[in-house]
């Protein structure tokens, strides 16, 4: 128990994000595995956290999302928490930047997304792979807008790709280019048909290169590019690894 | 609205001027003349006031007639009086002026678009978004057609028949023209008008015909010249990938010349009058959280790269609920400003004021209530099941 080590520093949580613990649930699994096998001691707090309020901020609802973020800080502080790890890039974003624009310094609980937590791992150089030998070096990375572009994160993902042994291509618009998978700012709810047709320009662009398989790391870029993927395969970042 | 049965996809089309930016980008500091853009504009729109009224002393000085104006009616009001008696009016592409309902305010004489790419545009009916490309989604072969039924001529389907065929028609009409209408691309307090291109159609239109008539806005006015010299180099790296322009024009009065006797005769070569009509537009908008669309050199950057122009060929318009919420919140646009505007806080805020009139879509309404009662955007979920809709993030 943590409680009881000589230098507590509060509880690490993750926090999968609503779409991932209700719609992808199998990357919720592959990532608790993940964080195991990394030897991170953690919480889950599956029935008193409540929904970051991305959507909500999104949509334009700032008060219910600084309900929410005092809700959230309210549980978090209960379980002390320190640190929140997360694979979701908008929750990522949302715990890193924007609750502290609504509860100021009382939220001072640091957030990662676990592809941090990943990269600064040296057990992944001997974790096996769910992807064939011939397909390794045919293999794409999309940089979430959420995790590239507002939050700078562009490296990590591909020294983590790396460091799996995969060799990746670039496509030509990578990192601060990258095009949207579409769905975000709740244009996949909203605006289903333009959300798909962007999506599609996105896969375009990956057989372009020649990609076979797309990997993201981002649960609604998952999902959103997987249903318009065609004959490209599309993974997110945590099935690649074999349990 | 372009192209609606023949949507074909712009990812492409802006790919040489990626790469024509970035080589520029190589040579530069690039964030610091970002920093500095931003810097002009927040500090010129906060001084909006002084600067007109100084602007307008020294345009005045220069021989400009100045006609202040609050809004596009008014100003139409004021071209319509300027441009009694001329039956052909040429007119360069401006911004301000597309607000303005030329057809009209200019009912029974004939107007003439001579930039290349809104030319065509216009002469194929299709009334294009983008403020650097407005014929970036039209094919070559709309163009030829339109040519032929408008302008009963045949012309071949490359490029640079096409242009040639366009500058023979332009210049004949540019000649005829009694008025000369356009933009510009700043204002200074010392009395300039500046306006940069590519096409040399702006140096036609504001020096050949006798009369050249700007109409723009007050939040074009930047203290200096070298000031709008910042705004030139912006406006040419942003807007299409080069470090500085072709052409940049400094209009500070009419064309005058002293050559004969010393004696100061004024309407030499170029217009023979100049005009400004200067509009205090977007006043509304000073000291509020969209206070930085001002700031806005309309260089289309941000389109470029937006994934929603890509597909819509429509701009994201904080102004209408159905265009705002259409915003993926990439954050390309920010990134790809060189005045940094942060549009996804722009989208946000119009986003939270149509949520607050009851305007936004059922979806939204939807996904807030399951929010409100279930703590998740997806609602009540029994244990083994997975929603259908995503109302994420």
């Amino acid at each position: 128990m943590p409680l009881f080590k000589n230098f507590f520093r509060g509880n690490t949580l993750y926090y999968p994000g609503c779409l991932t613990k209700f719609v992808a649930k199998d990357l919720a699994e592959n990532y608790r595995r993940i964080l195991q096998k990394i030897g991170l001691d953690f919480i889950e707090l599956p029935d008193l956290e409540v929904c970051c309020g991305s959507p909500a901020l999104a949509a334009g609802y700032s008060a219910d999302f600084k309900n929410l973020a005092e809700k959230n800080l309210k549980v978090f502080k209960e379980h002390a928490v320190a640190k929140i790890i997360t694979n979701c890039p908008a929750c990522f974003k949302i715990f890193s930047v924007d609750y502290q624009k609504v509860l100021d310094s009382n939220w001072d609980i640091k957030a990662e997304h676990i592809v941090q937590t990943m990269v600064n791992s040296k057990a992944i150089g001997n974790w096996k792979l769910e992807i064939g030998n011939s397909r390794r070096s045919r293999v794409t990375y999309h940089d979430p807008c959420h995790l590239g572009r507002l939050m700078g994160i562009y490296d990590e993902p591909r020294q983590v790709l790396k460091g799996l042994g995969i060799k990746t291509k670039e496509m030509e618009r990578n990192k601060s280019y990258a095009l949207c998978c579409g769905g975000g700012g709740g244009v996949k709810a909203n605006w289903p048909e333009l959300a798909n047709k962007i999506a599609k320009e996105r896969i375009g662009l990956a057989k372009d290169i020649g990609a076979e398989c797309l990997v993201t790391n981002c649960p609604l870029c998952y999902l959103q590019l997987k249903e318009n993927s065609e004959e490209i395969e599309v993974k997110e970042m945590s099935q690649l690894i074999k349990e | 609205m372009l192209l609606k049965d023949n949507k074909k996809s712009l990812l492409h089309v802006f790919d040489d001027y990626k790469a024509k930016r970035e080589k520029v980008f190589a040579r530069l500091d690039v964030e610091k003349l970002r920093d500095d853009l931003h810097q002009l504009k927040k500090e010129s729109i906060k001084n909006i006031k002084e600067l007109k009224k100084q602007a307008i002393v020294n345009l005045k000085n220069f021989g400009v007639n100045v006609f202040e104006v609050n809004n596009y009616e008014e100003a139409g009001e004021v071209l319509k009086k300027l441009t009694d008696g001329a039956d052909l009016i040429v007119k360069s592409k401006s911004n301000v002026i597309n607000n303005l309902n030329l057809k009209k305010v200019l009912a029974g004489k004939e107007i003439i678009e001579t930039d290349t790419g809104d030319f065509l545009a216009e002469l194929a009916g299709q009334k294009g978004e983008h403020h650097i490309s407005p014929a970036v989604s039209l094919d070559i072969r709309t163009i030829v057609r339109a040519i032929k039924e408008k302008l009963n001529s045949e012309v071949e389907e490359n490029p640079q028949a096409i242009v040639s065929f366009v500058r023979e028609y332009l210049r004949q009409k540019i000649i005829q023209a009694q008025i000369g209408l356009t933009g510009a691309n700043a204002l200074t307090t010392e009395g300039q008008v500046v306006i940069l291109e590519n096409e040399g159609n702006i140096s036609l239109v504001s020096r050949l015909p006798a009369r050249h008539v700007v109409i723009t806005s007050t939040k074009k006015i930047v203290p200096t010249i070298e000031d709008a010299m910042l705004i030139v180099k912006c406006s040419a790296i942003w807007g299409t990938g080069q470090a500085w322009p072709v052409y940049v024009s400094i209009i500070a009065g009419p064309s005058k010349t002293a050559d004969i006797e010393k004696k100061l005769i004024t309407g030499a070569q170029g217009a023979k009058e100049v005009d400004l009509i200067l509009i205090n537009d977007h006043q509304n908008l000073i000291n509020t959280p969209f206070e930085e669309i001002l700031y806005c050199i309309s260089c289309g950057a941000c389109l470029n790269f937006c994934p929603v122009f890509l597909i819509e060929h429509e701009k994201i318009d904080y102004k209408f609920a159905n265009r705002i919420f259409k915003c993926t919140l990439c954050g390309s646009c920010k990134l790809n400003c060189p005045a940094k505007i942060d549009l996804g806080k722009i989208t946000k805020v119009a986003r939270a004021k149509f949520a607050q009139e009851g305007k936004a879509s059922l979806t939204n309404e939807k996904m807030i209530e399951n929010i409100r009662h279930y703590g998740n955007p997806f609602g009540k979920i029994d244990s083994g099941e997975t929603p259908k809709e995503l109302f994420c993030c």
